[in-house]
């Protein structure tokens, strides 16, 4: 280190000293802060101690001896594992270790990947799901034999996932090859590290085990990009193009700036601006997503790398990786919604140890600027979030168990004692793991799978004997969860990302679309592939991506529910919150500012109809569930129906006719009884059952994933999981696999416990009832969100201007200013 | 529902079948039996049931048509393998129960390969295009047609999108009459369905639970 000017930080030292006395560990640490240095240099120096006998070395064809497997680079992206072999190499060579090194990703070569299974390198940077593959061969036995150091990195990415699961349950199987291993990890500052380091070492470890912090020496510098006027009806998207020149002025100032945009359509609309308006600048921004191909993601991460690019537009497609490579400045478009986070997008930014992150916010509408001012508070009291924890779930068992019956044989106590020992089961009852046992040999029960076969079972040894069913499993391993998307290519092969089905299958010949910051038009829609050229003029159609939108984390929304309070008690002094003192105004004039202990609802009646709007400012999961919960119990009560329109920060129900509802007890329509219950009629589960289900269909194998190419043999055995869904629900409705659906839409879809949280609190609060005519502040982006879905984004425009412009006169009125306040003149 | 196409009077079923009143001829198609049986062979827990229920569903329709023949256009079969035994002695069953004497099997894309052991069963295969009393009967519908003569035929499993209220949108199977050509919905109880774009002058009846409606396009 001292070679390349670096001095150690203490707790660099502490690590490798804590992992040549034995411990096991989670390092916590933010990007640039030497976090690979200081889990890596414990193994490395473990080996000056205890070299392996050469006797145990192995040879490979065009390779000199190298000792066996000894350590393992666990990542979660293969687009980092170049990089961070690159920085592991250096720590090897710098110390003249005889150690090879190699990486094994869904990208590498399978005449790669077969030498790696027989003869492995001595450290291998690898991916969860190549890892899982790897422990699915019968040499896994001899390959992992030597083993004695898994570092796991960005753990905090992987935690709470079910490919987080998935690597925990690879480490349970390592943890029976190579009891004597090590475990390390690598996380970004969470809220909850005793949880992160359970989950990484599991419940048997005789090891002692430390949590290292690297200390913040980080500085963070905060800009704010505020608008000259600020919208007083705020509704999203539009707000943000207003700052375009402002942004572009920021981009000249630096070198190299990362646009994070929180959806990637938003990064096409803004790619598309910033050129438009410097043309100069083609060739020397881009934009990168996870919709794209890897070869366009490849050429952008390369290109930043070596400082070619001046601006690249992303979405948390960059929040890892390419740690490499130098960026000046970072500017976060919208909210980002939650704590870690900006810590972590700042982060990239002066990625030197020592050099100041810094974050320019632009926000797209003006109630953002309370979750920023929020988000920056909570950063001084490093009140970051907490992963949640994802209760053993069945479905990554099933695949766990075929994945073990294909590498060895094993007995019932065999595999419970292996699943125990990973945190995320270590509850598992004998029912559940019977159940995944049953659901592999026979199905489930007997007479509903007659035919079925897949894990055999024998003299009480459960294995796979079928090599197709071996061959499509491994192929099934290798697949990360994609939604159903429609690959996308120019004329001439060339391979430019995937769309959704549900956008693609409303495409019509000629239709246009930006991909990839070009306009592409279609030609055919063939063979699940969406055949295109570039093309001219303007967006006909906008691609919407389901992952979109983040809600408002709760350590977030507490902090805004605080400002709030703050303001409606008249502490304004805050420079940021000086920029949206008129509408807060007017909120306050026109109708209410909730303050902490108080519940804000709206009516608003004019001659749309009837809508009434609650704000638990909770974040939009929770708003869906709430907005659910009460339409639907309403409407038990009278036969009357709604249309809901959610956002960060409440939501809206809107009917033709008043409902009948005694607005003095509004607080009983939200009580915590039977919430489960009611929960589940409102959600007609099926729609969001159903959606959740795809994954647990892909990961449990319920569905057929041929490889490309393989399509034409295996089109007989195609079905879409929405028909796998029905067969369940019609003949075996007592399946697992279906009630693991439920339990995931209300645990993680609304947030369950969180919405318990939100109406226990809100049950506490005062109520405050306004009866309005007109939209406020608060209630007027949640009629742009109702009517947003029914038209085009062109018209939507419009729309809203026309409904803006009243309510503007009004405000002015009041206000008595002049009319250079006003709405933003762009397209939106 | 009764449709009366070129002097020819049917009965659209909601299930999927049509019964062609001059001919006493019940026809459907794409029934896909054994399509459980095929991917729980393959490794995929999928519950047997939809099988049963589509030969149960064809016995009702015998049993209250008594047609003089049952024609299949094809697709009667998912897979070979899906045949078992047990599915061929369901399939002998229903055949020998006696009240319809004819049954015709139109070859589809996904029968090949179980002719010889269906005929064994009973069934009568049948060219890939046959002309019957004036219309023509097939698996697959024509890409273009000249002809003014009415075919029918299966193989797209056709459905169509229809908006509930602003929010809710389902997907019903129906009967496409387009051009000349009436193709059918999917007879079997657990297939696939591909959303339909009618052009003006097509009809589009729709399948909704125990009622068949035409919609307006």
């Amino acid at each position: 280190m001292r070679q390349t000017g670096q001095e150690p930080f203490d707790w660099q030292r502490r690590a490798w000293r804590d992992y040549c006395d034995g411990f096991d560990g989670l390092i916590l640490a933010s990007t640039g802060m030497g976090k690979t240095k200081g889990a890596w240099l414990g193994p490395l120096a473990q080996w000056l101690d205890q070299p392996v006998a050469e006797s145990h070395w192995s040879q490979g064809p065009r390779r000199r001896a190298a000792p066996p497997l000894l350590a393992l680079w666990i990542t979660p992206l293969r687009a980092l594992a170049a990089d961070t072999c690159q920085a592991l190499q250096e720590c090897i060579e710098g110390l003249s270790l005889p150690w090879s090194l190699e990486q094994r990703t869904g990208d590498t070569s399978s005449s790669t990947k077969s030498r790696q299974r027989h003869s492995p390198p001595t450290s291998m940077v690898i991916t969860p799901e190549s890892l899982t593959l790897l422990l699915s061969y019968p040499e896994s036995l001899q390959t992992f034999s030597h083993l004695r150091c898994v570092v796991v990195d960005e753990w905090h990415e992987l935690m709470g996932t079910k490919r987080g699961i998935q690597t925990e349950l690879a480490l349970a199987r390592l943890r029976e090859l190579a009891p004597n291993h090590q475990r390390w990890g690598l996380s970004a500052t969470i809220g909850n590290p005793e949880f992160a380091l359970s989950s990484l070492i599991g419940t048997d470890s005789a090891r002692r085990s430390t949590i290292l912090r690297s200390p913040s020496t980080k500085a963070f510098e905060f800009e704010l990009l505020a608008p000259s006027s600020v919208e007083r009806f705020p509704w999203a998207g539009h707000l943000g193009l207003a700052m375009l020149p402002q942004v572009i002025d920021t981009i000249e100032k630096a070198r190299t700036t990362l646009v994070f945009a929180n959806t990637r359509n938003q990064t096409e609309l803004w790619y598309q601006s910033i050129l438009k308006a410097r043309p100069d600048w083609a060739g020397r921004i881009a934009v990168h997503h996870g919709s794209l191909s890897n070869e366009i993601r490849s050429w952008v991460e390369q290109a930043l790398r070596q400082e070619r690019l001046i601006a690249v537009v992303c979405t948390s497609s960059l929040d890892l990786g390419v740690d490499f490579a130098p960026v000046d400045q970072v500017i976060q478009i919208g909210s980002p919604k939650g704590v870690a986070r900006v810590m972590q997008r700042a982060g990239r930014s002066g990625h030197r140890p020592g050099l100041p992150s810094r974050m320019t916010f632009v926000p797209s509408h003006a109630l953002e600027l309370i979750e920023w001012e929020a988000a920056r508070r909570a950063i001084t009291r490093s009140a970051v979030e907490s992963r949640t924890e994802l209760a053993k779930p069945l479905d990554c068992l099933v695949q766990h168990a075929v994945t073990m019956a294909l590498a060895a044989p094993y007995t019932r106590s065999m595999l419970a004692n292996q699943v125990r020992q990973a945190y995320a089961y270590r509850d598992l009852s004998d029912e559940e793991l019977d159940w995944v046992l049953e659901f592999v040999t026979t199905g489930g029960s007997l007479h509903a799978y007659p035919d079925y076969h897949r894990v055999a079972l024998d003299k009480e040894q459960y294995q796979v004997r079928d090599a197709r069913i071996a061959k499509r499993h491994r192929i099934a391993i290798g697949t990360i969860a994609s939604d159903l998307s429609i690959q996308v290519k120019t004329m001439n092969g060339r391979a430019i990302g995937t769309v959704e089905e549900s956008f693609a299958s409303k495409l019509k010949t000629g239709d246009r679309f930006l991909l990839g910051g070009k306009l592409l038009e279609l030609v055919i829609l063939r063979d699940g592939t969406a055949w295109v050229r570039r093309s001219k003029g303007a967006p006909t159609a906008v691609p919407r991506w389901m992952g979109g939108r983040m809600p408002l984390s709760s350590e977030l929304a507490s902090g805004v529910r605080a400002l709030l309070s703050e303001v409606a008690s008249g502490t304004r002094s805050v420079d940021g919150l000086r920029a949206i003192s008129d509408l807060v105004l007017i909120q306050e004039r026109w109708s209410h500012i909730p303050s902490m202990g108080e519940v804000l609802v709206e009516t608003c009646t004019n001659r749309d109809g009837h809508s009434c709007m609650v704000y638990p400012f909770e974040g939009r999961s929770v708003s869906e569930g709430l907005a659910a919960l009460f339409a639907h119990r309403v409407s038990r009560n009278e036969g009357i129906s709604f249309s809901i329109a959610v956002n960060d920060y409440g939501f809206m129900i809107h009917s033709d006719r008043a409902p009948r509802i005694d607005w003095e007890n509004i607080r009983d329509w939200f009580s915590t009884a039977r919430l489960e219950e009611d929960l589940h009629e409102s959600l007609n589960a099926s729609e969001m059952r159903r959606r959740v289900f795809r994954d647990i269909a892909r990961v449990s194998g319920l569905i057929h994933q041929g490889a490309p190419g393989q399509a034409k043999s295996s089109r007989h055995l195609q079905a879409s999981s929405s028909m796998v869904f029905d067969a369940l629900q019609q003949y075996d409705p007592e399946n697992r696999l279906l009630l693991q659906a439920s339990d995931e839409v209300a645990r993680d879809q609304m947030e369950l416990q969180r919405m318990r949280g939100a109406l226990h609190r809100m049950q506490e609060s005062v109520w405050v009832v306004r009866h309005l005519t007109r939209w406020t502040p608060f209630s007027f982006p949640l009629y742009v969100e109702r009517i947003r879905d029914r038209i085009s984004s062109e018209s939507l425009a419009d729309r809203v201007r026309k409904a803006q412009a009243p309510l503007e006169r009004a405000a002015m009125k009041e206000m008595g200013t002049e009319s250079s306040l006003g709405v933003a003149s762009d397209g939106g | 529902m009764e449709v009366d196409l070129q002097g020819n009077a049917f009965c659209f079923h909601p299930s999927g079948a049509v019964y062609w009143r001059e001919t006493r001829s019940l026809l459907l198609a794409d029934l896909h039996l054994g399509k459980e049986s095929v991917f729980q062979q393959s490794g995929l827990a999928i519950p047997s049931g939809a099988t049963n229920a589509t030969l149960r569903v064809l016995r009702t329709l015998v049993q209250a048509w008594k047609p003089d023949r049952v024609i299949v256009l094809g697709d009667l079969l998912h897979a070979k393998i899906g045949l078992t035994s047990a599915l061929e002695q369901e399939i002998v069953a229903l055949l020998g129960e006696g009240i319809c004497r004819e049954w015709i099997l139109i070859p589809g894309n996904h029968d090949r390969g179980g002719m010889s052991a269906l005929q064994q069963c009973g069934w009568q295969i049948a060219d890939e295009l046959v002309e019957y009393q004036g219309v023509e009967l097939t698996h697959a519908p024509a890409s273009a047609r000249n002809k003014s003569s009415l075919l029918i035929s299966g193989h797209l499993h056709p459905s169509v999108r229809i908006l509930l209220n602003t929010r809710e949108k389902t997907l019903l199977r129906c009967f496409w009459l387009h051009a000349s050509q009436l193709i059918l919905p999917a007879f079997g109880g657990w297939t696939g369905t591909k959303p339909i774009s009618p052009a003006s002058g097509d009809r589009v009846f729709a399948c909704a639970d125990d009622e068949v409606i035409e919609l307006a396009t």
